[in-house]
């Protein structure tokens, strides 16, 4: 009895995924073209954020760095569709595989520290790749960064779909940004998803039980790494460039924000908190420029009183309301 | 040999107001335990408020002395109202929390004085340059490198020699003790982060006649003070210093032999000193 | 020659920069015993723990466990040979279930730490395997709760049943019973007595109440300052002057 309550309340995270679709699916056909490509921007930066959350809500490792990865997606998809390259399988594998040789050498060195160190050292490495795309002028355009002078289409074998149509685009986005999240959702609770949850609580206890942390650890950098490239090859597909303050660390914080918004301790968390902070981004700007004033005053409380964030806040009262029914 | 002079003073100079900020930095890192993102804004902020003094009251000494006590009353703000709830809770939280307010402050600079760039002249008193080695140097840089060790040396008396000073670094080696012998350690945390504060927003101030003032300086400033900072070893103040004289060599320099390379030399400087000394050059190995 | 011993220690010598804690001390663990080790605060116990599991590595000197020489091996490594210890201090993920505490070290020693594709809670097998460690010490019935709700006894017992939980050859047990009430020590006192006769698992610990010691060890070591002091069956330690000596005017017999 007690098991199959168990079982079911622990499917409840894959309902996640089947509401993601089917909203996914449908919202864009009743808005307008305009909030198209705000939800498509939402869904890539949802996924940027929701690997960034691997780190820092299951390792508790705080990443500043994540745009360096984002980045070198974006770049290798820019250079490889300015060189004729058509496919974006083969872009796709591409980006990923850059992506995870810069995590790889950067997570080795980055993944035996901890708290500060752990995001300074991020930091001071995702700003070199930044530096990198800034200054090495003949391959990645420099400050200006790489436009793409076009967009293949999708070959669909029976088909061949242009990506300029903004709805065609959202859900070329939506297919990966799907991808990436179910790669996610599934890992979070694998056996692996406890380790990483385990490095978090208590990486002592798990060396001591038999866990190698830094391997641990490296492997969910990667991971985050990849996704984060997948959301950079994505964004340069939509933007039509990369440009290098992809890389920059204030754009490193854009992941880190949207997770306090949503919430670290859920899943879903950083994705909604991409949500909010798009829609309240074109609500905000609006009226006023000043968008980066309203949305720090916003989390100064949100830091302050709700550490568990907009979205784990609900689910909580919603979890001690339920709790407190059913113990009458 | 004229331009090595050159760059050697150059990077002594901007070695000196690097100092300034981390110093502050490093202090409330040391004391209270936060490292606080939005020191670079309070820089920023401590530039922008002299020059507005300025403007009111065409003095630059007045400015220079009202602006960095009017930013350490809003440092006073920040640590009752935000800071303190904050203390037990994960280093990573305090980093979070200051740069929400981070965000605020360099959007409400943005607000107030708009988005260019702002020009201060100097003092008459230091205005024109100084020749030798047949080169010409601006007088106000020359000051601006006695005023460092100056303030340096003020603050290592302070904290070794003074009752206070003394106080202060009881309070960061053992909170409970100091408590125990009847210290106030929350007004006392106000004070440093004041302190902290004043010492930022006098580096912005000191630098408002060599550099040009603008919106973004404050997101600029606080990376390299964090370079500074971390690879000096968090809390350690010989610490800062070193790490201030040695990033603004290395940028000085920098310009001059490694050409486009230049850029990347500070987050260079940070990975090498992380990798092999992971609590930096005067940190306390664990 | 198949070491009868589990572990040997060999003149162990450890620095800390001149501070010496423990300086040329030899010890063995034979098999399937209940040794303890005693000594005054600052002897020097738990920095020798810290040593033999993999946290320091030696200054000098060498660990032979089962026959292998592990000096200067990690943690992870020694455990997944069957080197598993507790900490004096509560040990454990605080914020995760009962279960899933034992369900980390059980996995682990079942190389399922890198399944990233099978969801551990779907694990038929790694529950069951948990259930069972829990029922060892007792905790079955609270298995689904956050380890922090727990009393501060019942958290001892959970650090225990993780330290069993990789079905560990050898365990070094840091003060078991540290900050326990009376009630709690002697259920801990006879669980530790009962899982060293039911299971084939050897147990080493230190311990502070000389009661428990004096109740549970087949054989004893003194470390005194950081050196060996004295060894031998609970009586010839309870008539020994030297220690007696050492924990100052003979409080062995409280």
């Amino acid at each position: 009895m007690v098991h199959q309550k168990i079982g079911r309340i622990l499917e409840y995270p894959f309902s996640g995924l089947i509401v993601f679709l089917v909203l996914g699916l449908f919202v864009p056909l009743v808005i307008p073209t305009y909030w198209v490509m705000v939800v498509t921007e939402i869904l890539i930066m949802g996924l940027f954020a929701t690997s960034f959350n691997l780190l820092f809500g299951y390792c508790g490792l705080l990443s500043f760095g994540q745009a360096g990865f984002f980045g070198v997606g974006a770049y290798v998809t820019a250079l490889l569709l300015s060189k004729g390259v058509g496919s974006y399988i083969l872009i796709c594998i591409a980006s990923i595989t850059a992506t995870l040789i810069a995590a790889y050498f950067i997570g080795y060195l980055c993944v035996r520290r901890d708290e500060i160190f752990f995001a300074m050292l991020s930091l001071g490495f995702g700003m070199m790749l930044f530096t990198i795309a800034h200054n090495w002028r003949e391959v990645t355009g420099g400050s200006d960064g790489l436009p793409l002078s076009t967009v293949p289409p999708v070959d669909l074998g029976f088909s061949k779909i242009s990506l300029f149509h903004p709805l065609h685009g959202y859900y070329f986005v939506l297919a990966f940004v799907f991808v990436g999240l179910c790669i996610l959702q599934v890992v979070v609770h694998s056996h692996f998803g406890l380790m990483l949850k385990a490095s978090r609580e208590n990486k002592e206890r798990l060396a001591f039980s038999g866990g190698n942390v830094a391997s641990v650890r490296l492997v969910a950098f990667l991971m985050a790494g990849g996704l984060s490239g997948l959301a950079g090859m994505l964004f340069c597909i939509f933007n039509r460039m990369a440009t290098p303050d992809m890389l920059h660390w204030s754009f490193s914080a854009k992941p880190v924000l949207m997770t306090i918004l949503g919430g670290a301790e859920v899943f879903w968390g950083p994705f909604v908190g991409a949500v909010i902070f798009f829609v309240l981004e074109q609500l905000v700007t609006n009226i006023t420029e000043n968008w980066m004033f309203v949305l720090g005053l916003l989390l100064i409380p949100i830091v302050l009183f709700f550490p568990r964030g907009i979205l784990g806040t609900v689910l909580n009262l919603m979890k001690s309301s339920g709790r407190g029914s059913h113990g009458q | 040999m004229d331009t090595f002079a050159i760059n050697l003073l150059n990077g002594l100079c901007w070695g000196m107001l690097l100092f300034l900020i981390s110093v502050g930095l490093t202090t409330v890192f040391g004391v209270m335990g936060v490292l606080n993102f939005a020191h670079g804004s309070l820089f920023m902020l401590g530039a922008y408020v002299a020059m507005q003094i300025m403007e009111w009251i065409p003095n630059f000494w007045i400015g220079l002395i009202i602006g960095p006590v009017v930013v350490a009353g809003l440092g006073i703000f920040i640590e009752v109202f935000l800071l303190r709830p904050v203390y037990r809770r994960d280093v990573t939280f305090q980093l979070l929390l200051t740069f929400a307010v981070l965000l605020v402050l360099d959007d409400a600079v943005r607000l107030i004085w708009g988005p260019a760039y702002h020009i201060v002249d100097p003092p008459p008193l230091l205005s024109g340059t100084i020749s030798f080695f047949d080169q010409s140097y601006p007088l106000y840089r020359l000051f601006l490198l006695c005023f460092g060790p100056v303030v340096g040396l003020s603050l290592w008396f302070f904290f070794q020699k003074t009752r206070w000073g003394k106080v202060i670094r009881a309070a960061a080696l053992d909170r409970e003790m100091a408590e125990g012998v009847g210290i106030q350690v929350p007004r006392l945390f106000t004070l440093v982060f004041a302190l902290g504060t004043w010492l930022a927003a006098l580096g912005g101030a000191l630098s408002a006649p060599y550099q040009s003032i603008g919106p973004s300086l404050g997101e600029k400033i606080i990376i390299e003070s964090f370079i500074v900072v971390v690879v000096g070893g968090l809390g350690s103040f010989p610490g800062a210093f070193i790490g201030a004289i040695a990033l603004g060599l290395l940028e000085s320099f920098g310009t001059m032999f490694a050409g486009r390379v230049q850029m990347a030399l500070p987050y260079l400087l940070l990975i090498v000193v992380l990798l092999f000394r992971p609590r930096g050059i005067f940190g306390k190995e664990v | 020659m198949a070491s009868e011993n589990i572990l040997e220690v060999r003149n162990v010598t450890h620095r800390y920069g001149d501070f010496i804690a423990l300086k040329d001390v030899t010890i063995t663990v034979p098999e399937e015993r209940l040794t303890a080790l005693i000594g005054p605060n600052g002897a020097g116990k738990t920095t020798f723990y810290n040593v033999v599991s993999g946290k320091y590595r030696p200054s000098r000197g060498s660990i032979i466990f089962n026959g292998v020489n592990v000096t200067g091996y990690s943690p992870h490594k020694l455990s997944l040979m069957g080197l598993s210890r507790s900490f004096q201090i509560t040990n454990i993920f605080h914020e995760l279930t009962v279960i899933e505490n034992v369900m980390i070290p059980i996995a682990l020693h079942e190389g399922k730490g890198f399944y990233f594709w099978t969801k551990y809670r779907k694990d038929r097998h790694l529950f069951n395997e948990a259930m069972k460690v829990l029922s060892l010490v007792g905790l079955e019935d609270v298995y689904a709760r956050v380890t922090r709700e727990l009393s501060y006894g019942d958290r001892r017992l959970v650090e225990i049943a993780i330290v069993l939980a990789g079905k560990p050859q050898l365990v070094l047990l840091d003060e078991p019973t540290a900050g326990m009430t009376p009630e709690e020590t002697e259920k801990m006192v006879h669980l530790i007595k009962n899982l060293a006769t039911t299971t084939e698992t050897t147990f080493f610990f230190t311990e502070h109440d000389m009661n428990v010691v004096f109740s549970v060890a087949e054989y004893i070591y003194v470390l005194h300052q950081g050196e060996l002091l004295a060894q031998g069956k609970p009586e010839d330690i309870r008539a020994d002057p030297k220690v007696r000596e050492a924990y100052l005017g003979g409080s062995l017999d409280t």
